[in-house]
């Protein structure tokens, strides 16, 4: 290997004392012990980092031996051939051969962190690169019912286990495991939380707001609103609310621009915006016009603060921020 | 009514619009004022000059204080809850000798001190210098801004100098009676020593403080000898509650508290850490004060590891980062690299100028400007985050009107001979992934994962890993030269 090549040159930090000389044998020593474990020779890769160490244990190398020392220790249960199975698994290009192959080797693994990890890797996989949510779900169910998980690896587990609930579509039953386990902090709660919401509240705020719209519309069209009442629905401090009500979505959108694809969104935005600030304003001027009972504008006037919701809800919600809002709630401040 | 209800149903969102709205909140001001305390002498002094500025003992430099902060140095003064939590290292001075530290306390506490040594048993039975254990005292400073409220922000500050190259060091912080956990950290080799080095590059933990915990577990089991972050470490820089986040993000049973305080933390202002004093004031970086630069010099600064030379740009607004004063430095700086001390040489800001897809893509006003400068000093790679995945360039060199021209490389897209610069972006350690493309031209190799960067340089020859957060290979090449 090159850098194993590459140790015995001399720099001018290195001299010929006998300082200098342990320093590139400590050098050469965890060079060979990195090059062990890229063959899985995992004995012989301890035993040349703890030669590494012994060399000059209070260099800088030296902290790096002990730490492949301590990554090394936690990793040889059943003599280092579960180890062995993932370390291969994971560096084969993943397939679903390659991981059900894993999958068998995981069943005869002692308990121990291998295991685990490698339950751990087999979900992230089937999720992320295989797009199997199914796949994925079992795996990372077997190790959140494994009976020696830390309390970290089980979080994992569960939120894994919710990711690929929401990948099947089920943002409900996504909620429903992680409220289960008691993670209703986990990022992934707040997105499932958005997501289930979407499911219903989305098309709920469409509904509302099309209603609104139209039955705005056909009242300004019933009332024959002329030229001056349209010149008084946009007055300027209306349409100071109008921009006030835009700017903080399109601000988000153009200056955190946090999801690909922004420019449909930001069209969306502005058109819900637009629209109902427009039709609240013609709204209003007609009911003020026709000198409507106190009653009758209160009820026009909650039907588009209504609709401003619903517009104000689906621009957060449709700028990735639902989930954010979400997710600060949830937060301890 | 409606209109009512207009302004509450986006109140919240106005407010953070309002906050986005104005990057240069918080902003530290520029200059570094005169500095008042020269060397103390050549002993290391353990008590700091009556004044700030003021150069720590044993210290070639000096240590400015932002502008937005009230400062001060240490005293015996403990607070309600004085236990240091956020400890974390890097490099204001040479890596070789020095190291800083910064941490986090109540803000009635004004204990500042460090001890250190070489033994891991004395320096934790130690509450005062004496045998194998030193100290050394620095300034704290209490700061707040629009978005904490009434809330205000105590951290702390210490300059360790006059230390061994490559030896392990161990230390405390705090002050009698609340003193941190032990921790170790390690000094760099000699500049231009060929000893082998292991450096991290993460970027964009942002938004989500359970990821960026994640990818650190990942990283720290990498055994690093320190991590380069290439900006965004938080949605608002002024929002210190992220800021904690930040610091002391968890996921499961692994937290990063005190995980920085092990390794040097190298960071550059990306966009929405708009050079807050929350950002300047909580990291020590190196602060060479060059003209028109904010921050007391931390915007912009470069510093040698082993033979590694490292370049630190602020690319926000766009005015600095094609403003005369960044370029003229840059150029100055690598004009004065010596190639045959530190043959690598490393680049870092957050802007990508190569970038196929995301919501960004390639910043051509910026690459107009640093890649004419890059190219004539054969810089080698430069690391940027901003769009969130991971992607690596073909090796290019020269430029025709605003594109780049692909150079000459051998597999895998590697330079020849430093036939041209790599340029890499690597992002989102905890915000929210972009849709990668590898379609353009300059694109070697991308994927929309979660992800980071492991650089082993050793001598001549330099070891490229990107790994996905499982800890499978993403990206990797061995580049001799
Ligand atoms: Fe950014």
């Amino acid at each position: 290997m090159v850098l194993a090549l590459a140790t015995l040159a001399s720099g001018p930090g290195a001299g010929t004392s006998a300082a200098g000389d342990r320093a590139e044998e400590q050098q050469v020593l965890l060079s060979r012990a990195a090059e062990a474990e890229l063959g899985h020779g995992w004995v012989a890769a301890g035993a040349l980092y703890r030669q590494a160490e012994a060399v000059l244990p209070e260099s800088r190398l030296a902290r790096r031996a002990r730490a492949r020392l301590e990554w090394l220790a936690a990793h040889a249960e059943g003599d280092f051939a579960p180890l062995t199975a993932l370390a291969s698994a994971m560096a084969a290009e993943p397939t679903h051969a390659v991981l059900a192959d894993l999958e068998r080797a995981v069943e005869g693994f002692p308990d121990g962190r291998v295991r685990r990890e490698a339950l751990a890797f087999l979900g992230d996989t089937y999720l992320r690169r295989l797009s199997d949510p199914v796949r994925a779900l079992a795996a990372y169910r077997r190790l959140a019912e494994l009976s020696d998980v830390t309390e970290g690896e089980r979080q994992l587990a569960v939120s894994g286990a919710a990711l690929a609930a929401l990948a099947l579509g089920e943002p409900a039953r996504s909620v429903a495991l992680l409220d289960e386990a008691g993670l209703t902090r986990r990022p992934e709660h707040a997105l499932a939380l958005a997501e289930r919401w979407a499911e219903v509240g989305a098309p709920f705020c469409y509904a509302l707001l099309g209603l609104f719209c139209a039955t705005t519309f056909v009242f300004a069209g019933r009332y024959a609103l002329g030229r001056a009442a349209l010149r008084r629905a946009f007055a300027p401090g209306r349409l100071a609310v109008a921009a006030y009500a835009l700017a903080a979505p399109v601000a988000l959108l153009l200056l955190y621009d946090d999801d690909s694809g922004y420019e449909w969104r930001l069209a969306l935005v502005l058109g819900a915006a637009g629209l109902v600030v427009a039709t609240s304003a013609l709204g209003a001027e007609g009911a003020l016009r026709r000198g409507w009972s106190a009653r009758r504008r209160a009820v026009l006037g909650a039907a588009s603060s209504l609709a401003v919701c619903a517009a104000a809800l689906l621009a957060v919600h449709h700028t990735g921020w639902l989930f954010r809002l979400i997710k600060a709630a949830g937060e301890r401040p | 009514m409606n209109r009512i209800m207009t302004l509450v149903g986006v109140a919240g969102l106005g407010l953070v619009a309002v906050a986005v709205g104005c990057e240069t909140t918080g902003l530290v001001g520029g200059g570094a004022g005169g500095a008042l305390a020269a060397s103390e002498g050549a002993g290391c002094l353990d008590a700091p000059p009556a004044g700030l500025p003021y150069q720590p003992g044993c210290c070639d430099h000096t240590v400015y204080v932002p502008d937005g902060v009230e400062a001060g140095f240490s005293s015996a003064v403990l607070g309600a809850n004085p236990i240091p939590d956020h400890v974390h290292a890097s490099w204001a001075g040479p890596t070789p000798s020095s190291f800083a530290v910064n941490w986090r306390t109540d803000n009635g506490t004004l204990a500042t001190e460090l001890l250190y040594g070489t033994s891991e048993a004395d320096v934790q039975a130690a509450s005062a210098p004496g045998g194998t254990v030193k100290r050394v005292t620095g300034h704290h400073m209490l700061y707040g801004s629009l978005l904490d409220g009434a809330q205000r922000t105590r951290v702390h500050e210490v300059h360790v100098c006059g230390l061994d190259a490559s030896k392990v060091y161990y230390y405390k912080v705090g002050g009698p009676g609340a003193w941190s956990p032990v921790y170790d950290f390690a000094t760099g080799p000699a500049i231009g020593a060929t000893e082998s080095f292991k450096f991290a590059v993460t970027g964009d933990s942002r938004d989500d403080p359970t990821t960026w915990a994640e990818v650190q577990q990942a990283v720290a089991a990498q055994a690093i000898d320190f991590q380069l972050f290439s900006g965004d470490a938080v949605v608002i820089g002024q929002n210190q509650a992220e800021w904690n986040g930040f610091f002391a993000a968890s996921s499961g049973g692994f937290s990063t508290e005190g995980l920085f305080a092990t390794s040097a933390f190298m960071v550059v202002n990306g966009n929405h850490d708009a050079l807050s004093v929350n950002y300047v004031a909580q990291f020590a970086m190196p602060q060479d004060v060059s003209p028109g630069e904010l921050a007391q010099g931390e915007e912009w600064y470069s510093f040698d590891y082993g033979n590694a030379h490292f370049v630190a740009l602020n690319d926000t607004p766009a005015a600095t980062a094609t403003g005369q004063p960044q370029v003229d430095w840059l150029r100055a700086d690598l004009a004065a690299v010596d190639r045959q001390k530190t043959p690598w040489i490393f680049a870092m800001h957050h802007r990508p100028t190569y970038s196929c897809g995301g919501s960004h893509g390639s910043d051509v006003a910026l690459r107009s400007v640093y890649q004419p400068i890059f190219d004539q000093y054969r810089v080698d790679v430069v690391f940027s985050g901003h769009d969130h995945f991971y992607e690596r360039s073909v090796p290019i060199r020269g430029m025709q009107g605003t594109e780049g021209q692909i150079a000459a490389s051998g597999p895998n897209a590697v330079p020849v001979s430093e036939s041209g610069t790599l340029y890499v972006v690597a992002a989102g350690a905890g915000a929210p992934l972009y849709g990668v493309d590898t379609s353009c031209y300059f694109v070697h190799t991308g994927e929309s994962e979660r992800n980071f960067v492991i650089v082993t340089v050793q001598d001549r020859t330099l070891q490229y890993r990107a790994l996905r957060l499982n800890g499978t290979l993403l990206d990797q090449f061995d580049y001799t030269k």
